[in-house]
């Protein structure tokens, strides 16, 4: 079965990041496997407009103004029009948003809905359950999930999360993780140039802000440093805990290094000039950095938090409680391995990954998903205010009023600009050149 | 060599198979359930309320002494202001009684950290004694010089709001101050500035300058010294109590309303809030589980390290071949030399 889906996020290229690489590959894989895929987000800088990329992914930049985070004001209303018209344009009939951060997407979710499209949620992120900034924000997952014809979370932590989060049913709910791509992602070739073979070196590369455990960071290299004179760090990425680091650097000037941002092009050759991985993230729903390094012919040493456990298989990864003197009791071993050559082979391992984790793999899983939703039944108006009822006497009521209001701006946009009226695009040829439907 | 054998990939189709009955959760491992098959035990990790602290009635009352303390203390500072602007007691009066209260006061946090072994007679002599003199004394002439521009402050403004203004203050006051509890809320500097800037205000709609001068130096004993001083009595109820009794009384002299509005605004404090605390904090649900940001544990033998790094501090640092350091470079080219 051939589905038109439109990708919603509030992230995409030219922003760098997880999700925007999820959306990207998911929707090559899925043209791959003759579907027709729109990716909607909002403009970045002069990007505006449509954009035409890889193998006919269509991408629209819709002119909204980024209010938090990367993310848009949320108003489920000024959007409307211009969603209306680019899901009838291009035909859709799923409408599949991207992060639960994305406001884009829940806008986009929310018109879907109103033109009786199917849609679907994919969940990248973990999030607590006591701030308030966690209360109100899965509030609105809360409502935006009540009428998803179904969800994806990338593991099964996140999908524990998601169903606490949003209180929707589990069997709603599918595991798919991310992937990464393996061709980008080897371990050392003969001829190329890695680590020195009497030094240790330890990798780290995260976005250097405090989720992902900079103090951490901070607490282990000195203690690392002192204790062996054979081990350095190279340290990767940017963010506003930098300077932490840099004092490090400083005091430790021949021994750790820090490299500053990197591009996403550039990451297994910065891999391959280590021989293990630090992850000291505070929490994780899949993290791709450690796959990416496993890929890479690294070990891992990584924090025992969120979805990371499930990520790799035990020989691949040493996983420790998130302080100090545990991560380092695990460094101590794993470096004692390094140095005494005991660990996978980096081809074998990269293998037994490339066959875990691929982006083919995930737009099949997907595509059943899809194959899952066409048939639903679509719920009507009424269906879904009696749904919002059950928020509270303050919030259910408030929800339906804005249904109703969303009904009369789309009928006003019947009017204004009649179905009729709006043209069909005519899709990308595109067809299924790979034999991936016989996978 | 490790065996990788069992981690293949996740098929989507169900087979038969020896794993058929047996779901894993992990990404990595392979089973035979459709992706959004929900184990019956899904939720196993989640737990319920893992940091929760309950309280008895009592030990919440008593509690509320640290914040109804302060209240307290605004509204001893509004009862002296309304009594000074209508020339019911005078400034020379509240003189006495801010310095016989500030010798009384700083004499019992002495002895009171002298027989608590916070401080040794010697601490007390060179750190507390010379250097409260001399804050005093300095604080003491910029308020007079200052009090005349002081009390012009707000000669433009309507005294409504000016009284709005100082209420707004005295809230941001209380709702900043520390009350023992870690919260982002928490600011001292904010709290006692806001105090600071409120008793300006009011202070600026007095009479005179003896006047405002006076109600300076009360304000300052109440919101800069009182603070010390009531962490002694934030565990002695009876003395809280007469406190709150003395001043149900001195608010009458201000009239019946606002004795009324003083004394329920101590009963919600005092009796309904923490009466409510202990009604629904049992219905409180904290979920916590593997999604929860993990709280980094940095606690480190910091010396062992410094000690190390001490002993290694005059040796020339190993360098890496591979790492090339810009800086070190430019340094060594520039003759500086090896940077420790």
């Amino acid at each position: 079965m051939v589905h038109t889906v439109c990708m919603v996020s509030d992230f995409f290229y030219p922003n760098v990041g997880g999700i925007e690489e999820h959306i990207y590959n998911l929707s090559q894989c899925l043209i791959e496997r003759g579907h027709k895929i729109v990716v909607v987000t909002h403009t970045y800088g002069d990007r505006k407009g449509v954009r035409w990329m890889t193998n006919g992914l269509k991408v629209y930049y819709v002119p909204a103004q980024v209010f938090y985070n990367g993310a848009i004001l949320p108003n489920m209303v000024t959007l409307i029009p211009i969603f209306r018209e680019i899901l009838i344009r291009e035909e859709i009939q799923i409408v599949h948003g991207h992060g639960a951060f994305s406001s884009l997407a829940h806008d986009g979710l929310f018109v879907g809905k109103l033109l009786g499209l199917k849609t679907v949620f994919t969940d990248h992120s973990l999030f607590g359950f006591a701030d308030a900034s966690a209360i109100i924000t899965n509030r609105f997952l809360e409502i935006s999930l009540a009428d998803v014809n179904h969800s994806i979370c990338v593991s099964h932590t996140g999908k524990a999360n998601t169903v606490l989060r949003a209180k929707i049913k589990g069997k709603d709910v599918s595991v798919i993780p991310n992937a990464v791509d393996m061709s980008m992602f080897t371990p050392i070739k003969p001829g190329e140039i890695g680590p020195p073979a009497d030094r240790v070196v330890i990798i780290i590369l995260s976005r250097l802000v405090y989720r992902k455990g900079v103090d951490l960071m901070s607490g282990i290299i000195p203690i690392i440093i002192e204790k062996y004179d054979d081990v350095d760090f190279l340290i990767g990425g940017d963010g506003p805990k930098r300077l932490q680091l840099e004092e490090l650097k400083e005091r430790y000037v021949h021994r750790v290094r820090l490299v500053g941002k990197i591009d996403h092009a550039l990451v297994r050759d910065f891999f391959i000039q280590g021989h293990i991985f630090l992850n000291t993230s505070l929490t994780e729903a899949y993290c791709m950095a450690i796959v990416e390094a496993a890929a890479s012919g690294l070990k891992v040493v990584s924090t025992r938090v969120g979805g990371i456990p499930e990520v790799l298989p035990p020989g691949l990864i040493t996983l420790s409680s998130p302080n100090v003197g545990a991560l380092v009791e695990e460094l101590d071993i794993v470096i004692d391995q390094v140095r005494r050559g005991d660990l996978a082979d980096p081809w074998e391992a990269h293998a037994i990954i490339s066959s875990l984790y691929n982006w083919r793999d995930v737009a099949r899983r997907t595509e059943a998903v899809y194959d899952g939703i066409v048939s639903a039944v679509t719920l009507t108006d009424s269906q879904r205010m009696r749904r919002y009822l059950k928020f509270g006497r303050f919030v259910g009521p408030l929800f339906c009023l804005v249904l109703g209001l969303t009904r009369i701006i789309m009928w006003i946009c019947e009017r204004a600009v009649p179905r009729h009226l709006i043209d069909i695009v005519k899709s990308y040829p595109a067809k299924a050149t790979y034999k991936a439907r016989t996978l | 060599m490790l065996d990788f054998s069992r981690f293949i990939k996740k098929p989507i189709i169900k087979e038969v198979d020896e794993l058929d009955n047996c779901h894993f959760r992990t990404l990595y491992r392979r089973d035979t359930f459709y992706d959004n098959y929900t184990d019956p035990d899904f939720l196993c990790s989640l737990q319920l309320n893992t940091n929760l602290n309950y309280y008895s009635l009592t030990e919440a009352i008593v509690a509320t002494t640290r914040l109804s303390l302060n209240i307290c203390t605004c509204v001893l500072y509004f009862i002296f202001y309304y009594h000074l602007g209508h020339d019911n007691i005078t400034p020379t009066s509240v003189f006495r009684i801010s310095f016989s209260c500030a010798i009384v006061g700083y004499f019992i946090l002495n002895m009171w950290r002298f027989w608590n072994d916070k401080w040794n007679l010697e601490t007390l002599m060179k750190v507390s004694l010379i250097w409260d003199l001399k804050v005093s004394f300095l604080c003491g002439i910029f308020c007079y010089l200052l009090t005349p521009m002081l009390r012009t402050l707000t000669n433009t403004m309507d005294i409504d709001t000016v009284h709005a203004w100082c209420t707004i203050l005295f809230g941001v006051h209380l709702f900043c101050n520390n009350y023992g509890m870690m919260a982002y809320c928490v600011c001292r500097a904010l709290s006692t500035n806001s105090a600071i800037f409120a008793m300006f205000c009011l202070g600026s709609r007095l009479q005179s300058d003896n006047h405002c001068l006076s109600l300076l130096s009360f304000g300052v004993l109440c919101f800069i010294c009182f603070p010390q001083f009531a962490k002694m009595l934030w565990n002695w109820t009876p003395g809280s109590v007469l406190y709150f009794l003395l001043l149900s009384g001195a608010s009458y002299t201000v009239s019946p309303g606002f004795m009324l509005f003083y004394v329920v605004c101590m009963f919600m404090t005092i009796v309904v809030a923490p009466s409510l605390y202990v009604v629904y904090i049992q219905y409180k649900q904290n979920i916590m589980g593997p999604w929860d940001e993990a709280i980094p544990d940095l606690n480190i033998d910091m010396d062992a390290i410094n000690r190390g790094f001490e002993e290694r501090k005059y040796k020339p640092p190993v360098r890496s071949r591979h790492m090339v350091d810009e800086t070190v470079e430019e340094w060594e080219a520039m003759g500086i030399g090896q940077p420790l």
